[in-house]
């Protein structure tokens, strides 16, 4: 019996390495046949690829009026900003990657070895330098009879940069710039000839923002929730955006008494920096429907992004112009959430990246609407205390123990001076399954929040709580593909899946 | 008990889900003090810079830097209580501000900008260039030369830096001093009313540049004149007429370039137009037409396309051949010729056409043919063709004579 078992066991060894074998064998004749396949591509004997695409959404202005010499023609200005552009953007690859990857097209020989240099250098100090310049202002000075040399007076560039050495980001600075720089045409190219750095700023603080009595009476006011449909979370404005359930849902929130919604605008949904127009139709219905029911709205921009790279502020900026200028005059509209818990970002983007981004988010949002508060939806009360004083108000989330919530939000106000504070995520999953060892309940789900409503109506505080549905499906990316992340995350609702009203759902009706 | 078991595996399991979380990492260090021992803030491109600090406490510092090329991060050098960073030398050597921040653990201690200017004194290179290189007289279109004075480390000159540029033309000399402004100095050169190559330099007090040339080349042409040259005034369909022009000059005097295209047209008494083109050498072109056969009276013009034209002159040709026979081989069926007298009473020369149509009775053309006299006679062969026994009209034209005869062909016998 044993003989024959131990027969059989090397027999199915035997087949299955002869299998593998064979396997490894074929694998490794067909890469290298695959290899042999690959050759040099044809484009390559043209020197006409350009390395990068270039982003339309770094801001240039031109200004030609003080230009000596020949009139410069407006086709000519075009091809120099796409050059031009090139040669900064392909000079902070290389800072970045210490490759010199496509500058010596857009840079002379002379003004390459400027460059190459401290490349190799910075890589062998394991020296990285992540630059990006968000704006241009070019000031034509002299374009030359011939039409071959060319000089600008670069203004105010706004150049943002991370220091890193072995992969630690040792500073970051934000400068204001003034270049000179001098081009000449080369090969169909407008090459850097010349560059001169003649002015630096510091980029100036922001502003420190002081609390607003009308605001603060505002905020504590709040009374709302975290609004998703149930048929779309995470994908309201998609194909299945329906205003009319949309519609119903925020008839139901007026006769509860709830007076706010806190929205979510998808970076990558809404068309990153070329925002979709379709999109926008849907957003600004949703803003009218709210009016109708006398809801406030909180907008929360950049959901689901999560790059920070510092060649990646233009484009976001561009993006958040895009949607602001357009529901900024909304009469819902209340209220503008740069980035929901950036916070949690911190360790994987780096802290450096994710404070800088908001900085520059914060800079802009506030010139270009004036008229509506702006504050980022922190994850935890500890977070919430960055960037607070350059903020209209406070928020965070918490999900924490409610025993200590009194504790946690006294502790936040007393950091950040008093601030208008909001909570603006909280609540309590009722789902009980065995990814939670049947551990929670509707009942314990509503004694979290009559414990939370109480504390929240003794300190005052204007609250939006997570969320008012169950829901079906859970998308990975918000709380990543393991189950019990996702089951927990399907029953925070306070109506269930089959729309019954759940035993928590009386505490927030008729508020 | 099964179920105690379940639980208890279940709940270890929760336990070591739990207990897979990252730790994180604390880093502390601490610096006490640090101050800027030499104050820098002018200094010339290559001179070399050390910053040093006096410092107490963490020595794990970074110098950031950035120029107007590069950005990078130093490490220093450290003797005793004093920090130094031997600012890389391929930042000093490019001119404009170089911003240096010493940093701690993210936050900046120290920072401050260094102006580094140009190396005025050291060897220039002139950097010049200077287009279009071809202009044209008169004083209107100018070559601009632009010329860029840099240091010997490649950094334009600071903003006010003379340059002299010569210019030199046939024997005169000019001088103009010029301050560069935006890195470069640019001076126009406008056109001679005179051609000619003009040669330009440009100067330092420590370089110079090469030499550049540029050339006046003539304006457009100016009208001129066609005058025709002929052996005699005969339409013999033989000679030669020869038409050229004046020496072709601009306005400035100047002679139009060698090459220069002119287009001869005539046009005839008899609606017919006739072109030859011509290109000039030292401003004069000509071209040559064969005289027509017949009397014509042509009137000629010259032109420079979109330029200037000439007068226009006019030339009558005489007739040259006064008369001619013709007759008749009915048996051979050829047509002849004969008795072709020019205007001098001479033989026609060879090779003047003779133009045969032969019409049936119901006047449609049967056969058409040309031929050439040699000897002062022609013959038309009409064996050669088919035609239906009848009677026939032969018309004949010669040196514009028109002459019918009438012909009889038979059913051939053969």
């Amino acid at each position: 019996m044993m003989m024959s078992i131990n027969k059989n066991l090397y027999r199915v060894l035997v087949i299955i390495s002869f299998l593998l074998v064979n396997g490894i064998i074929i694998f490794g004749i067909s890469s290298a046949i695959a290899y042999m396949n690959t050759g040099a591509d044809r484009s390559k004997i043209l020197n006409i690829a350009t390395p990068q695409q270039l982003s339309n959404s770094i801001k240039i202005n031109w200004e030609t009026a003080n230009c000596i010499g020949r009139t410069i023609e407006k086709q000519t200005i075009l091809n120099i900003e796409k050059d031009y552009l090139q040669a900064w953007q392909l000079k902070h690859n290389a800072l970045r990657d210490n490759n010199l990857y496509g500058i010596k097209n857009y840079y002379t020989d002379s003004a390459y070895q400027n460059i190459k240099r401290t490349i190799l250098s910075n890589k062998k100090k394991k020296v990285e330098v992540q630059s990006a310049a968000l704006t241009h202002n070019i000031d034509v000075k002299f374009y030359s009879a011939d039409g071959h040399i060319v000089i600008l007076e670069d203004k105010n560039i706004e150049l943002a940069s991370h220091y890193i050495n072995n992969g630690n980001t040792i500073a970051t600075t934000q400068n204001i710039c003034d270049y000179r720089a001098m081009l000449l045409f080369e090969d169909g190219y407008w090459r850097i000839r010349h560059l001169k750095l003649e002015k630096i700023n510091k980029r100036d603080e922001l502003p420190t923002l002081t609390n607003d009595s009308v605001l603060l009476k505002q905020i504590a006011e709040i009374k709302g929730l975290n609004y998703y449909p149930q048929s779309a979370p995470w994908k309201m404005f998609g194909e299945e955006f329906d205003p009319k359930i949309i519609a119903e849902d925020f008839a139901l929130l007026k006769t509860m008494g709830l007076n706010t919604v806190r929205i979510f605008v998808q970076y990558e949904e809404f068309g990153k920096e070329n925002v979709d127009q379709e999109k926008i139709k849907k957003l600004k219905k949703t803003l009218t429907l709210a009016d109708n029911n006398e809801l406030k709205v909180i907008v929360t921009l950049f959901d689901f992004y999560g790059n920070y790279d510092v060649k990646d502020i233009a484009p976001t900026l561009k993006h958040a112009h895009s949607i602001i200028n357009s529901i900024k005059e909304e009469p819902a509209l209340f209220a503008w959430d740069i980035k929901n818990e950036p916070d949690l970002d911190f360790e994987t983007r780096g802290r450096a990246n994710v404070i800088l981004w908001l900085n520059e988010m914060i800079r802009n949002m506030q010139i270009w609407d004036t008229n509506h508060p702006i504050t980022i939806g922190w994850s935890n009360t500890e977070s919430a205390e960055l960037l607070a004083s350059h903020l209209h108000f406070v928020s965070f989330h918490d999900y924490l123990d409610p025993q200590t919530f009194n504790e946690r939000v006294a502790k936040l106000s007393n950091s950040i001076n008093n601030k208008a504070i909001m909570l603006q995520e909280y609540g309590y999953s009722s789902y009980s399954g065995i990814w939670n060892a049947f551990s929670s309940s509707q009942q314990k789900q509503r004694e979290y929040y009559n414990l939370m409503q109480k504390q929240i109506d003794k300190l005052n505080l204007g609250f939006v709580f997570w969320t008012l549905y169950d829901f079906n499906h859970i998308p990975n990316s918000v709380v990543g593909y393991k189950p019990w992340h996702k089951s927990k995350q399907s029953s925070f609702g306070i109506i269930d899946k089959n729309g019954n009203r759940k035993e928590a759902f009386p505490l927030f009706d008729g508020q | 008990m099964i179920k105690w078991n379940t639980k208890i595996i279940y709940f270890a399991c929760l336990i070591i889900l739990i207990a897979c979380t990252k730790a994180n990492k604390v880093e502390s260090s601490a610096i006490s003090y640090v101050s800027y021992l030499d104050t820098i803030t002018d200094i010339y491109a290559g001179k070399p810079v050390d910053l040093r600090f006096s410092y107490k406490g963490d020595s794990a510092l970074h110098l950031i830097i950035s120029n107007s090329y590069v950005q990078t991060i130093q490490k220093p050098l450290i003797k005793e209580d004093t920090l130094i960073f031997n600012v890389d030398d391929r930042i000093i050597k490019k001119a404009g501000l170089c911003e240096w921040q010493l940093v701690h653990n993210g936050i900046s201690l120290e920072s401050g900008i260094i102006n580094i200017l140009p190396l005025n004194q050291s060897h220039n290179n002139l950097e010049s260039y200077l287009g279009p290189r071809s202009i044209v007289a008169g004083g209107h279109d100018f070559s601009m030369l632009v010329v860029v004075p840099t240091d010997i480390y490649d950094n334009p000159l600071i903003n006010g830096s003379s340059i002299i540029v010569s210019e030199q033309f046939k024997n005169k000399r000019n001088k103009i001093a010029l301050k560069t402004n935006d890195f470069l100095v640019h001076h126009n050169i406008f056109s001679t009313k005179q051609t000619g190559p003009f040669y330009i330099a440009a100067a330092t007090t420590n370089g110079e540049s090469k030499e550049m040339e540029s050339s006046v080349t003539p304006a457009i042409p100016d009208n001129f004149n066609i005058y025709s040259k002929c052996n005699h005034n005969y339409a013999d369909g033989n000679q030669l007429m020869e038409i050229y022009t004046s020496q072709i000059k601009d306005i400035y005097n100047n002679i139009i370039s060698d090459g220069t295209i002119i287009n001869f047209t005539i046009h005839s008494n008899k609606d017919q137009f006739f072109s030859a083109s011509g290109t000039t050498i030292n401003g004069k072109a000509n071209v040559k037409f064969l005289h027509p056969s017949e009397a014509q009276y042509w009137k000629i013009k010259a032109y420079v396309d979109g330029a200037s034209s000439s007068n226009t002159i006019k030339v009558n040709f005489k007739q040259s051949t006064l008369n001619y026979q013709l007759s008749y081989d009915t048996t051979q069926r050829i047509l002849k010729i004969h008795s072709i007298l020019s205007y001098m009473g001479q033989k026609l020369p060879d090779g003047n056409i003779v133009e045969c149509r032969i019409i049936n009775k119901q006047g449609n053309v049967t056969y058409e043919t040309e031929v050439d006299t040699q000897g002062g006679t022609a013959f038309i062969d009409l064996s050669t063709h088919f035609f239906d026994a009848d009677v026939y009209v032969a018309e004949i034209i010669l040196m514009g004579i028109k002459k019918t005869i009438q012909i009889e062909i038979y059913d051939d016998v053969y």
